[in-house]
């Protein structure tokens, strides 16, 4: 190659692009953007506070969790750390409280919309059990017929206020920024839950749309609108524990619990030299119990000496019977992109057991540990436990059969949290193909770790 | 004055005094511009998509200060590539577990070469190369936005060319060096 040749790749590569459509995932975004700007007088209300960066995080809860915890233009969630709260007492545990995610949304009865159905070509979809705690949108639905029937494939769409919040199709495994879980509860029924996590636009009230295009090998029109209110069943526990040692120093203002999720309110501020190579910083949020709700995505300064932030991450929703929440502040050591972007493939060989147990390598991290697989009629759950130095981020896997075809998992709250996910049922004898990636690690700082006691009913 | 160029700077008047909707109007008539701005920087659209959206709120958070009504086009296309600059940066360091699996995108070896040696440009070279080439900015453009020098970006980017010709292991052919720039 000489010169001119090198000159002339260059300007053809531009011209691939330059009339380049705008594609439909650009547009939805500039579209719902636009849509969601708040009222300049909004914007003058809001507290001043500094931007930090929030770096995606593992998987697409973690995703959507994150985003939530530190959106720029989250009017309400702000608001209802700024403001005297209208929730719950706070000595008063919720009832719903602390359970996991199906089992919440059914005993939370703080919404207005407790269940709301629509019927075309013999099945029936109903909408229940509606939760929003002014971060986290939840519910429950059902698909019903007299008959059994073939839910495969299910197309939905989800809107706030008319806005576009995202598709999802399982037949081409394509989801959207919510999450769409499913499950076969007998002949001819179905149920699962819809999640979102509102980012930019969060109202206190807002007409929610759920629709359903398609189901097994029937298109039809399933559409449910109702208008959603923030639950009072929120529980805010303020704080004023600091931790200071030669590395910064970290300050929790409150933490507030709902049926949905869990929301703290942190400050920290860094010497940006004590981070070197690690780059970013965030907090796992565990319980006395073991359980692990999360880890926010990591923030960092590009430019000053100082790494700070005035930050409310969510996490998962509190399990019941914890007493105690426990934050462990971290560096996260972030990878480089040709290292995040390798997969390990493990082959089932044999199977699995606690003594035994099939390895998946996660790179720096550790590993995760496949200690047993049951075969059931309906369905085939597996157990695994995360054995590294990010736990909750390595407690995710793909899963493939023998010729390579994605076999969809029923990832959840619950399945992180305990270490269990279903699939759909196997035989024995299938060669599953298990996907990893390389996680990175995290090096907690204990100097900095806190512990809250939970008020109990 | 045109009607569309009259209508485009009420609207810039407009969206200066706070209005909303006439911010939101100028960002439309932009998008296109914006997408094809932030696709040079950024290599999915997804990532576009999140600077195009970072821009926005930037812009519309700090309109009501721009003081020269007329480099609207400008100070938003400065805003949108500090943008692509930092999710550029970050996404070299990204977390590990996006969505599992991945499909990989087939691309043909030379462009993958060549994509790999201008991502392997340090700034502020590796902005200049792909503004100028992949989004086809002229450098007077460019020059205004990136608020420096014709003279300053031509000496860039010819030092950017002579580090993608030793990474391409480009030969030393005459002309290379002093092609004429647009």
């Amino acid at each position: 190659m000489n010169y001119g040749e090198m000159e002339s790749m260059l300007r053809r590569k531009g011209d691939e692009g330059a009339n380049s459509p705008l594609p439909g995932i650009v547009n939805d975004r500039i579209e719902m953007t636009l849509n969601r700007l708040p009222k300049r007088e909004e914007m003058e209300r809001r507290s001043k506070r500094i931007r930090i960066f929030n770096v995606a995080a593992a998987s697409l809860l973690v995703m959507v969790l994150a985003i939530a915890g530190t959106s720029l233009f989250s009017s309400e969630g702000i608001g209802a750390f700024g403001k005297p709260s209208n929730s719950a007492d706070p000595g008063v545990r919720s009832s719903a409280w602390g359970t996991s995610f199906v089992e919440a949304l059914h005993s939370d009865r703080s919404s207005p919309v407790r269940e709301v159905s629509v019927t075309d070509q013999g099945i029936t979809l109903t909408v229940s059990d509606v939760v929003y705690d002014g971060n986290m949108l939840r519910f429950r639905y059902t698909l019903r017929s007299a008959e059994d029937f073939d839910a495969s494939g299910v197309k939905t769409s989800l809107w706030i206020d008319g806005l576009t919040i995202g598709s999802t199709d399982e037949a081409s495994n394509s989801y959207s920024t919510y999450r769409f879980e499913k499950r076969k509860i007998k002949a001819g029924e179905y149920e699962g839950a819809v999640a979102h996590a509102l980012t930019d636009y969060r109202p206190s009230t807002f007409d929610l749309t759920f629709m359903v295009k398609h189901i097994g090998e029937k298109d039809g029109e399933w559409r449910i609108d109702s208008r959603v209110e923030k639950t009072n069943d929120i529980v805010n526990v303020d704080t004023d524990i600091q931790k200071k040692s030669e590395i910064g120093s970290i300050s929790l203002d409150r933490i507030s619990l709902s049926p949905v999720s869990t929301q703290l309110r942190y400050r920290f501020n860094l010497e940006k030299k004590y981070l070197g190579e690690h780059v970013g910083f965030g907090v796992e949020l565990s319980d006395d119990q073991g359980n692990i709700y999360g880890t926010d995505s990591g923030y960092y300064s590009l430019t000053s000496n100082t790494v700070s932030g005035d930050v409310w991450p969510s996490y998962f929703a509190v399990m019941e019977g914890a007493k105690q929440l426990v934050l462990k502040p971290f560096f996260r050591n972030y990878l480089t992109s040709d290292v995040a972007n390798k997969q390990f493939r493990t082959t089932l060989t044999s199977q699995p057991t606690e003594d035994d147990p099939l390895i998946l390598p996660q790179g720096e991290a550790g590993n995760l540990l496949i200690t047993s697989i049951e075969y059931m009629k309906d369905k085939t759950v597996i157990h695994f436990d995360p054995e590294g130095a990010n736990p909750f981020e390595q407690s995710t896997f793909g899963i493939e059969d023998e010729k390579g075809n994605i076999i969809r998992a029923e990832w959840s709250e619950e399945s992180i949290i305990n270490h269990t996910v279903s699939i759909g049922p196997i035989s024995r004898d299938e060669k599953l193909m298990f996907l990893t990636r390389p996680i990175a690690k995290l090096e907690y700082l204990p100097e900095l770790e806190m512990s809250v006691d939970l008020p109990q009913s | 004055m045109p009607e569309t160029e009259l209508a485009w700077n009420t609207d810039v008047q407009l969206a200066c005094s706070g209005d909303r909707d006439a911010f939101a109007r100028l960002v439309r008539a932009m998008q296109n511009e914006l997408y094809g701005m932030a696709r040079s920087l950024l290599n999915n659209d997804n990532d576009c998509a999140d600077a195009i959206q970072e821009a926005i709120l930037k812009a519309y958070k700090g309109i009501t200060k721009l003081r020269e009504q007329a480099y609207f086009r400008t100070w938003m296309f400065r805003i949108l590539i500090r943008e692509c600059q930092t999710i550029y940066r970050i996404k070299k360091k990204v977390s590990p577990m996006d969505n599992l699996p991945e499909q990989g995108v087939a691309t043909a070896l030379p462009d993958w070469d060549l994509q790999s040696a201008v991502d392997r440009l340090g700034e502020p070279l590796r902005t200049l190369v792909k503004l100028h080439y992949f989004a086809d900015m002229p450098l007077g453009r460019i020059a205004e936005t990136m608020e420096v020098s014709e003279g300053t970006l031509k000496s860039r980017l010819h030092r950017a060319r002579r580090q993608l010709a030793k990474r391409l292991n480009v030969s030393e052919e005459r002309g290379g060096i002093d092609y004429e720039l647009r």
